[in-house]
């Protein structure tokens, strides 16, 4: 053996852009889950219960085109949400307490990243990997029901298609941020998790609870406001008794507020609080 | 019982990582020093003296009785891990009063006994703060103090001195002797670094990849050192004909001259006898010598010379 | 080896002082305040009467408190110290572990119970100040606590179990809560029956006549004997598995 003069060679291979990097955070996370047991077992039971069904039956049911309250409806199973948030609880748990926990937010913004380049990534890979239940599924079953639809308004069908394509997304960021903001409250996955679920439970029982007194109490429930908001991302016409205001402030708080708390908590773990 | 451990042809195994791997060892009664680089096993085989686990292969006896599902022989052994699990909202006289409860310890032996601990391990002071507050060095010693309170035979010790500054390993060196030579316990206590292990007793076990190396007294193991070959690494000025001078030995194995000539790597067989003759060699060639270094003068270098 | 009954008592008492000192106290305090508010918001409406407040008690309490508290304490008790590796303590103790593990049992239920207590102590003192009906109301808060404490006996032996047995506890854990007991068992057919609230609500029906337990099917005797056997072969399971556990 010899002994070697130690030198130090900058790096001179491809630097990705600095807008893209979140894509690297967010393409690691999508790795790790699926390579995670609990979410691949889940995913593959919650997509057998939820998504093959309605694969099977509209598909071979006649029908002369995709129609969006058939989507809408699907969609707005009870099911379909329970098993989303378990998803999200199982996605999200860890996106951010155990970065707390070791207090490796450095890894990520001593590079050329910053707190909002994190939270994109974050974000991101959180959205792709619950997309892989509330959107690619969905769209499967749009595209089996438009292939072998007896009419032939097809462009009608692109266009529900589209829709779902939106509902799908929608779906998935209507819920991500709860589970991203329970997450930056502990360090604690478990915990995380179980937190999550509890936020969206604890609405949907004081939601049924109230309910029967008033029905703007239903807008209260995030299964309500998913079905709902689906409504109208599907050009459905709102009953009546559905409270807009309610409808959209609702959508706005699961939404705005917690990426908010998110943000702030990073913010105040760097500063070393 | 003149052996207060017997090991015969242990593997023990997690998955695909093998911890132990035919492990024998005969453990007399007094202070046993258990020396091995991380991950050679140490800790596995605490943790099969314990019960923690069991074994996959071969047979193992502690104090003359089975460890795996036998509670009943974790009267007669105190144990102290080497990973820190001591609860930090709890006092030290707190932990030690539950250690006392689940040895089933009455109230009124357990308030002399916790006190006469503390003595032991000089934590009187301190025994009323929380432990989140206390130094390694002090959690070290609460967690003796919580192996040593139900009196037990035998004592298992694992890298006690890990992580602490001179001083208190010191400290916790001289504890572990008193331990024997004062309180009557026997002490296997691991390690891996020799000349730690090498203060507390003579009486060695050697330990890499899960075999069971060497064991006996340390001079002997001191001698490996010296006995196995070493890589040498001598840089200066003129260093030529120091190398020629040196081919000449029946020690010197090869030689391996840098490129600029102001180092080189010279391997010997019998590393004395290169050290005891150099001074002459160097003044017979005229060289100026700025480093010599030997590559190979620790434990490591041992194992990998014993295991082959 | 004679019984350590002291040893059994420590790990227990020991126990029970980790879960209660936890931050977890905040969480319990925060799901008090919203039990209470909902329960005395609930009162002032029309029609909130010991029929609603039984009601009330068992969506809020028995179908959602309980379950999540058992889950979140009786999951995490043997795993944390499992993660952790404080459990050396106990393993290394002359102690059975099968006998350990009694212990961790007996100090979780006495903690669920304690703040199940309270919890349900807060719900129906709220309900009962701002309703105009009381009569009966102290005897249904009672009922309730009588009732969940045999809940809490099986859900512990069942979480506890799971954190005994699996590293990641509390997916199963949510799983049964929410897919099983939550939505599998409302389907039509007696595959309702296989859940342990629909056990629980066989024997609230022989023991209260408010609410819609009057139309629970089942015997309540011989729910209360299932739940209790039930409890008797988790908790022996568990201990065994604890025992047979290699812990590294």
């Amino acid at each position: 053996m010899g002994l070697n003069p130690i030198g130090y060679k900058p790096w001179d291979g491809k630097r990705t852009e600095h807008g893209r990097r979140f894509l690297v955070v967010a393409e690691s996370i999508l790795r790790h889950k699926l390579k995670t047991k609990w979410f691949l077992a889940l995913l593959i039971i919650g997509t057998f219960l939820v998504h093959v069904m309605p694969l099977f039956i509209y598909s071979m049911m006649p029908h002369r085109e995709l129609e969006a309250e058939v989507m809408r409806d699907y969609l707005g199973n009870g099911m379909y949400f329970i098993f989303e948030v378990i998803l999200v609880a199982l996605v999200c748990s860890d996106l951010i307490s155990e970065d707390m926990r070791s207090n490796s937010f450095i890894l990520y913004v001593s590079r050329a990243m910053g707190v909002k380049g994190y939270l994109l990534g974050k974000w991101t890979g959180a959205m792709v990997t619950i997309g892989l239940f509330t959107l690619l599924p969905p769209l499967a079953v749009a595209v089996a029901v438009t292939a072998t639809q007896s009419g032939s308004d097809y462009l009608g069908s692109l266009k529900v298609i589209g829709q779902t394509l939106i509902a799908g997304v929608w779906s998935a960021a209507m819920l991500v941020p709860v589970g991203l903001a329970v997450s930056s409250l502990t360090a604690k996955k478990t915990y995380a998790s179980v937190g999550t679920f509890m936020f969206f439970f604890g609405l949907m029982l004081v939601s049924g609870i109230f309910s029967g007194l008033s029905p703007d109490w239903n807008m209260i429930s995030p299964p309500e406001v998913l079905y709902q908001s689906h409504t109208v991302l599907y050009g459905l016409e709102l009953s009546d008794d559905v409270n807009r205001f309610l409808l959209g402030a609702m959508a706005f708080l699961l939404t705005v507020p917690p990426m908010a708390l998110v943000y702030y908590r990073i913010m105040r773990k760097e500063a070393g609080k | 019982m003149s052996n207060v451990v017997e090991a015969r042809f242990l593997s023990k195994w997690y998955g695909e990582v093998i911890g132990l791997n035919n492990f024998s060892i005969d453990v007399p009664k007094g202070i046993t020093g258990i020396v091995g680089p991380n991950g050679a096993g140490k800790s596995t085989f605490f943790k099969l003296l314990t019960g923690n686990i069991k074994t996959n292969v071969g047979h193992l006896r502690v104090l003359g009785e089975e460890p795996w599902r036998n509670p009943g022989l974790l009267a007669k052994i105190g144990f102290c891990p080497d990973y820190d699990f001591l609860p930090p909202d709890l006092k030290g006289r707190e932990y030690l009063r539950f250690v006392a409860g689940l040895h089933g310890m009455d109230a009124n032996r357990t308030a002399t006994r916790v006190d006469e601990v503390l003595g032991i391990v000089s934590m009187v002071k301190d025994a009323d703060r929380s432990m989140g507050g206390y130094s390694k060095g002090m959690r070290q010693r609460i967690k003796i103090a919580g192996a040593l309170l139900h009196e037990p035979q035998l004592l298992l010790l694992d890298e006690p001195l890990t992580g602490t500054d001179p001083l208190i390993r010191k400290e916790i060196i001289d504890l572990v002797k008193d331990l024997n030579k004062v309180h009557g316990h026997d002490v296997i206590v691991s390690s891996h670094v020799l000349h730690e292990i090498e203060r507390m007793t003579h009486q060695v076990a050697l330990i890499y990849k899960g075999r069971s190396v060497a064991s006996g007294d340390i001079s002997e193991i001191r001698q490996l050192m010296s006995d196995h070959p070493h890589n040498i690494v001598l840089e200066g000025r003129g260093l030529v004909p120091l190398a020629q001078l040196l081919l000449s030995k029946p020690y010197t194995s090869s030689i391996e001259l840098r490129p600029d000539r102001l180092g080189m790597f010279v391997r010997v067989d019998r590393p004395e006898e290169f050290f005891n003759y150099l001074p002459d060699l160097v003044a017979e060639a005229g060289c100026e010598l700025e480093r010599v270094e030997s590559l190979d003068d620790d434990l490591e270098s041992v194992f990998r010379y014993l295991v082959g | 080896m004679s019984f350590n009954f002291k040893g059994l008592w420590t790990v227990a008492a020991f126990s029970a002082r980790k879960l209660l000192m936890n931050r977890r106290w905040m969480l319990v305090l925060l799901l008090g305040v919203l039990v209470a508010s909902v329960m005395g918001y609930a009162a002032t409406e029309d029609g909130a009467d010991m029929d609603f407040a039984s009601d009330l008690m068992a969506m809020l309490l028995l179908a959602f408190l309980l379950p999540v508290l058992s889950l979140i304490y009786g999951a995490s008790m043997i795993r944390n110290e499992m993660d952790d590796r404080s459990i050396v303590q106990v393993i290394t103790a002359p102690l059975d572990r099968r006998i350990s593990y009694l212990g961790y049992y007996i100090g979780l239920v006495m903690v669920l119970c304690l703040l199940i207590t309270a919890v349900t102590a807060v719900g129906g003192l709220a309900f009962l100040m701002f309703s105009p009906e009381r009569d009966g109301g102290v005897q249904l808060v009672l009922t309730f606590i009588v009732l969940q404490y045999l809940g809490v006996m099986i859900y512990s032996a069942l979480f506890l179990l799971l954190g005994t047995m699996l590293r990641q506890p509390i997916y199963l854990g949510l799983f049964y809560i929410f897919i099983w007991e939550g939505f599998v068992a409302s389907l039509p057919g007696s595959i309702g029956d296989l859940t342990i609230r629909h056990q629980l609500q066989s024997v609230a029906s022989e023991l209260t006549e408010l609410g819609y337990f009057t139309s629970s099917s089942g015997d309540g005797a011989v729910a209360a004997l299932v739940l209790i056997a039930l409890t008797v072969v988790l908790v022996l399971a568990g201990a065994f598995l604890f025992r047979e556990k290699e812990i590294a």
